[in-house]
């Protein structure tokens, strides 16, 4: 076993210790900077759809603040948002360079994205079961978690899964500002040293990983939607 | 008792001003089954959704159980409408229950979660919740459905969940804004004959607005007819049925009545009904008072009048019948006025249909 990954990666196996700090570099960024997306994103899109024209509580102004942040972090590319945010980034968690500076712009360049999506997985929700819930005396928070969320969870976490996959590839650049991870570990140990292999390698577990998370999300996406017969309720 | 004074909602829309209600009044008290009856557009979703401020009026005063949910006050800029604060209306809400055309019901809950719905979160036990759900599904015979998904019922089933859910908090009203024209003819019998019921069993006061005359003839007392945001015509619905004064409203009860055909007869100028010289082509109605009464033998005998029936019919209007027979009247001048007089002095409605024809 040895012998075949001695011959078939061997210059994995010589930087195998770098190979697994960069492994943990990056599910540490996806990690943090996922929990705070998720957070900043559900927070902002349900902002957006309760503020919205005709919306549960209809607010010009706040509905403006979020939009304008949401298009304008949406519209810089992630490379040139890692370099633009350095100054804030060494402001806010007091350096600009490794995992701990990465999160800030990975959660900057995630945040619109995740804030889009959830926005339209809310839209989705017929107002019809809004007016009902009105109807029976429901109030604005009643509304945003009996229903807005309760009923779009599928949907939720459809653009999860698919804000989680952007990410990753997110963490990757992240490693142009020295924040390490899968992708600088490609970059300067494989393609600068010309080691094929270690690209392969970091190339698989990406694929990977990326499965990994589709096929969660596929199997709680359907097994939320409660659509088939589940007879959870036997006993009443 | 609902009480609806000088309502007034226009919607601005970008190809302009549509006004939904003109100077609306209503009242309606405890215990009735009230139909409103519109074309589309006609502002009757508006109506009833202000009753329970799902839509905001322009001006007007909404009174429901005794409670003010709308005001007009007199300010430095003139009158104003003052709404009444949130969470009472919120509470306001709980007692006036309300059904929809698409049932709207929670697709990711089970039918006992959609009927606990307006019991959560209102400090009742989980015991008390589970009690009043099964208590509300035997009400809509539903109680081997709680633990099924709305997805694998029937149109029928979907709106006596929703029936059961917005009765949960014991409402005295209940809305229903079209709640059978999604529904197949058995089903809307179906759910007729349950608000029927539950207006009968529970004294539930019912405000149905329908596009359908069959819906208002089978289940209503009373009943308004709106027209481009206006009531044009309301009051006892056998009343309306035996003297429609709007030519809308006549419109409504034409679907309803057998009677109509003669219009596509007289339209199409079927021998049938050709008349001559002194002939009137007649329609006379029977209220339940005069119904059945030799009426066409009394007067042939009394007045020399031959009388040819071209259509009979009677309608079950509730549990009241209200005869109709479309006849033509033959005989000279003298005898028909001496018919009509006396067709007048025992109450039968006598309506003549093509005079222009006869030349």
């Amino acid at each position: 076993m040895n012998e075949l990954l001695e011959k078939l990666i061997p210059n994995v196996l010589d930087y195998s210790e770098r190979f697994f700090t960069s492994c943990t570099q990056t599910l540490q960024m996806f990690a943090i900077a996922g929990i705070f997306t998720f957070l900043f994103g559900m927070l902002f899109g349900v902002v957006l759809t309760v503020t919205k024209r005709g919306g549960i509580r209809e607010n010009r102004v706040i509905y403006y603040i979020v939009e304008i942040f949401t298009n304008v972090f949406r519209s810089i590319p992630f490379i040139i948002l890692l370099i633009f945010l350095i100054p804030f980034t060494r402001a806010l968690v007091g350096t600009a360079i490794g995992v701990k500076g990465a999160v800030v712009p990975l959660i900057f360049g995630a945040v619109p994205f995740f804030t889009r999506q959830v926005e339209t997985a809310l839209a989705n929700v017929d107002d019809g079961k809004i007016e009902a819930a009105r109807s029976m005396g429901s109030g604005t928070f009643g509304l945003i978690f009996r229903i807005y969320l309760h009923e779009a969870v599928p949907e939720l976490v459809r653009v999860t899964t698919i804000t989680a996959i952007s990410l990753i590839g997110l963490t990757t650049m992240a490693g142009a500002v020295g924040a390490g991870g899968i992708g600088s570990f490609a970059i300067n140990y494989g393609q600068n040293l010309n080691h094929q292999d270690i690209v392969n390698v970091c190339v698989v577990i990406l694929l990977v990983f990326v499965c990994v998370l589709q096929t969660l999300g596929n199997f709680f996406s359907k097994k939320t939607t409660n659509r088939e017969l589940i007879t959870r309720r036997k006993e009443l | 008792m609902i009480e609806i004074k000088n309502l007034y909602k226009t919607y601005h829309l970008k190809t302009g001003d549509v006004e939904a209600a003109k100077n609306v009044s209503l009242r309606i008290e405890d215990g009735e089954i009230y139909g409103i009856i519109g074309y589309s557009g006609a502002g009757k979703s508006t109506l009833v959704r202000c009753i329970n401020l799902l839509e905001v009026p322009d001006a007007g005063e909404i009174t429901v159980n005794g409670v003010q949910l709308t005001r007009m006050v007199n300010t430095a800029k003139g009158e104003k409408l003052e709404k009444i604060g949130n969470r009472q209306l919120n509470q306001a809400r709980k007692g006036i229950g309300m059904i929809f055309q698409h049932f709207n019901l929670l697709d990711r809950s089970t039918v006992f979660d959609n009927v606990a719905y307006p019991l959560k979160y209102s400090g009742k036990s989980k015991q008390e919740i589970k009690k009043r759900v099964h208590e509300l599904l035997e009400l809509v015979d539903l109680t081997d459905k709680a633990s099924v998904y709305p997805s694998q019922l029937s149109g029928g089933q979907k709106q006596r969940v929703a029936i059961a859910r917005a009765l949960a908090n014991n409402p005295g009203v209940l809305l229903s804004d079209e709640a059978t024209s999604a529904l197949d003819p058995e089903a809307t019998e179906a759910i007729l004959n349950l608000l029927k019921k539950l207006n009968a069993k529970l004294g539930l006061t019912i405000v149905l607005i329908t596009h359908e005359m069959s819906v208002i003839k089978s289940i209503c007392n009373k009943v308004a007819v709106m027209e481009n945001g206006e009531v044009v015509e309301n009051g006892d619905v056998y009343d309306i049925f035996a003297h429609p004064k709007q030519t809308i409203t006549r419109r409504f009860i034409n679907t309803v009545s057998n009677l109509s055909k003669i219009n596509k007869m007289i339209a199409e100028d079927v021998p049938l009904v050709r008349t001559s010289g002194n002939d009137r082509l007649v329609k006379l109605t029977f209220e339940s008072e005069s119904t059945g009464d030799a009426v066409i033998s009394e007067i042939s005998k009394r007045f020399d009048v031959r009388v040819n029936i071209v259509l009979a019919n009677v309608e079950m209007i509730g549990d009241r019948p209200l005869g109709g027979i479309i006849v033509i009247l033959k005989g000279n001048e003298e005898a028909i006025i001496n018919t009509f007089r006396y067709l007048e002095e025992i109450k039968v409605g006598a309506e003549v249909l093509s005079n222009e024809r006869t030349a």
